[in-house]
């Protein structure tokens, strides 16, 4: 197939009836959880997994993306009219963003946002289009021990590239890895960790862990939190979106910066949004030429990071489509999602279900022109949604819980397991232990086992024999050295601290 | 000083070790196979043994303890929201939908010290509403409006 007809296969999927409804249902919810502060992607997808159970593969895979990128390119409004993330990943806006709205730009600063987010969008869906055929053929050549150690590579990073406390993060990897064993062994058919429930044979459903994990503690820890204080601004105004011709001038250099960073980290195991749109920020303010005006209302300040942003959310899905090992724990829920379904995504997904990959592909730049208009014309709609008081929101969001777990399998047994999960996730908050490794553990740990006993079987035993394998050592010499670069990185930090102190 | 403590540190790290030693125990107690071909133990004790190795980095090493504030227990809203939730893990089954919802959100509202049950029962009936129509009529979810399924 050509370029062209494999575009053409992927547009009619997604400009089909259904295909366009599901996309715009995604970037509708997206936005809506974006905008809105105290309500998550990770939740939001677990509660709407059991619904996609019903629906073909590629529209369910349609409409999960749709919030996940419609989330992060929504999340700026919070950020910059209320000083408040609206996802986690556009924290970084709030620097520039509200010192902008409070200098009376704030219609400035979202078209931009909206506009550095398209960008960025659309630079690294070109990037995931082109990449991932050519990424694919390499990987056909792959073998358990090349699987094995990229597996290895992609936790060793998402736990020493995480942000805070490496220990932490590499016990919430470890503690996922353990989830991932209970149930009955594939190749001994022994029990593990089942205590002799049957309900747990066939391992902890994703979906109750997941809701568990990340839609209750959320709630908990947000329910009594005093409402959002109205935004300030006046009206927002498609006059008072227009920029200055400087503000374009300025932000255009930012941009095609910020989505190169984004695509680059976005694609890389263990790295992702947030530290995309944070070396972005960083980035922006070494090669200016007057950094002070940073955290004042620079316009750099919101265009790199939001286009590093969204850059970021689209070559996310590089890894995960064309070699199946997913980059960071949103991702690792689309795969387990495409596992529900039947579809094992690998170096093989494109050649044999070119309907799915192009199709999916083709959705993102719909959904991306979608987004353009609901974040411009539209913005007015979602500023009236930062109204609404969390007071009423949270109970709605718990029913939501409780309706998507059941729906799985009519299970009680699922929702008490939410409910335990529940408690854990909200003790590993108070104990700063992050969910979001534990899935990633989760999803790949049943992979990783079945890849590390092959391999050893491969190499009868003699686990040196991995080096004769040059892509294996490659990949095993980036876990080297990507724990080198975390031991030393404390040190680093610590220089750049006394160096500011000195300026 | 070399080790700072943190209350925090010492639990989170202590809690870790356990979980990690009694996996690697559980994991000893499987057959772990030969190098060659590994049984089902081999695994669970590899992850338990670096997960208890990992605790005891938390507890002795970890260097963010500083940084940290100082974590506040919200017990209220914890038990309500999970008593939301069981609420209507006992009513589904056999009262039905519109009386788990108003469980549900009735118990889990109080979540918030400065609830009201007017609030409360206006979110109950429009989320009955979505519900039995949405979920029930639309999505084919399997129960009742009221009455056991």
């Amino acid at each position: 197939m050509t370029v062209f007809e494999s575009l053409a296969l992927g547009l009619s999927v997604a400009l089909s009836a259904e295909g366009l409804l599901y996309c715009l249902a995604g970037v509708l919810l997206g936005t809506f959880v974006g905008v809105l502060p105290g309500l998550g992607v990770m939740a939001t997808l677990a509660i709407l997994i059991p619904i996609t159970f019903h629906v073909d593969t590629v529209h369910a895979l349609i409409l999960l993306s749709g919030i996940y990128y419609g989330a992060a390119f929504g999340g700026s409004t919070a950020s910059i009219l209320l000083n408040l993330p609206g996802t986690a990943n556009t924290a970084i806006t709030c620097l520039d963003g509200y010192p902008m709205a409070r200098q009376g730009r704030a219609g400035v600063a979202l078209f931009m946002t909206a506009l550095a987010s398209f960008v960025g969008s659309i630079i690294g869906l070109t990037i995931l289009i082109v990449s991932s055929p050519l990424l694919a053929k390499i990987a056909l050549n792959f073998g358990s021990p090349e699987y094995f150690s990229l597996m290895l590579l992609g936790l060793l990073a998402a736990g020493m590239l995480a942000q805070g406390s490496h220990a932490r993060a590499v016990a919430s990897i470890l503690l996922g890895l353990l989830l991932g064993i209970v149930g009955t062994d594939i190749s001994t058919g022994v029990q593990r960790f089942t205590f002799g429930v049957p309900e747990l044979y066939a391992g902890l459903p994703l979906v109750a862990i997941s809701l568990g994990l990340f839609g209750l503690p959320e709630v908990i820890a947000n329910a009594g939190r005093p409402d959002n204080t109205p935004p300030q601004t006046g009206a927002i105004t498609l006059r008072s979106m227009l920029p200055r011709k400087e503000d374009l001038r300025r932000a255009r250099p930012a941009m095609l910066r910020g989505s190169g960073i984004g695509a680059f980290f976005g694609a890389l195991p263990g790295t992702g949004s947030l530290i995309a749109a944070f070396a972005s920020y960083v980035v922006e303010k070494k090669v200016y030429p007057t950094p002070e005006i940073f955290g004042k209302g620079a316009i750099e300040g919101i265009a790199g990071p939001e286009s590093a942003n969204n850059a970021a959310t689209q070559t996310a899905f590089i890894p995960t489509l064309t070699l199946g090992v997913p980059g960071d724990a949103i991702m690792a829920m689309m795969l387990g999602v495409m596992l529900i379904h039947g579809v094992a995504p690998g170096p093989r997904l494109i050649t044999e279900q070119p309907e799915l990959f192009w199709g999916l592909a083709a959705s993102f730049f719909v959904g991306n022109l979608l987004l353009m208009i609901l974040n411009v014309p539209l913005i007015g709609i979602w500023i009236r949604i930062l109204r609404i008081p969390y007071h009423l929101l949270f109970p709605a969001i718990v029913v939501f819980i409780c309706l998507g777990v059941y729906s799985v399998n009519y299970a009680v047994a699922d929702l008490l397991l939410v409910m335990l999960f529940g408690a854990l996730g909200y003790a590993m908050t108070l104990l700063r232990l992050e969910p979001a490794p534990l899935i990633l553990g989760l999803v790949l740990g049943p992979m990783i086992e079945d890849n590390f006993r092959r391999t050893l079987l491969i190499l009868r035993g003699d686990l040196g024999a991995i080096a004769d394998r040059p892509l294996s050592l490659f990949f095993l010499g980036c876990c080297f050295f990507v724990v080198l670069y975390s031991l030393a990185r404390p040190r680093f930090r610590r220089g750049r601290g006394t160096g500011k102190l000195r300026t | 000083m070399a080790f700072r403590y943190d209350q925090n540190d010492v639990i989170c790290g202590a809690a870790v070790t356990a979980v990690g030693l009694y996996a690697l125990a559980t994991g000893l107690s499987l057959d772990l196979g030969s190098l060659r071909r590994i049984g089902p133990g081999a695994f669970p004790a590899l992850v338990g043994g670096l997960l208890a190795l990992a605790g005891m980095v938390i507890v002795f090493l970890d260097r963010n303890a500083q940084e940290a504030p100082r974590v506040t227990i919200n017990l209220r809203g914890a038990l309500m929201v999970l008593g939301g939730l069981g609420a209507f893990a006992a009513l589904i089954r056999s009262a039905g939908m519109v009386p788990s919802v108003f469980a549900a959100v009735v118990l889990s509202s109080y979540a918030d010290p400065k609830a009201r049950l007017r609030d409360a029962l206006a979110v109950s009936a429009f989320m009955s509403v979505v519900a039995v129509v949405v979920f029930i009529f639309g999505l084919g979810f399997q129960a009742k409006a009221f009455g056991a399924y």
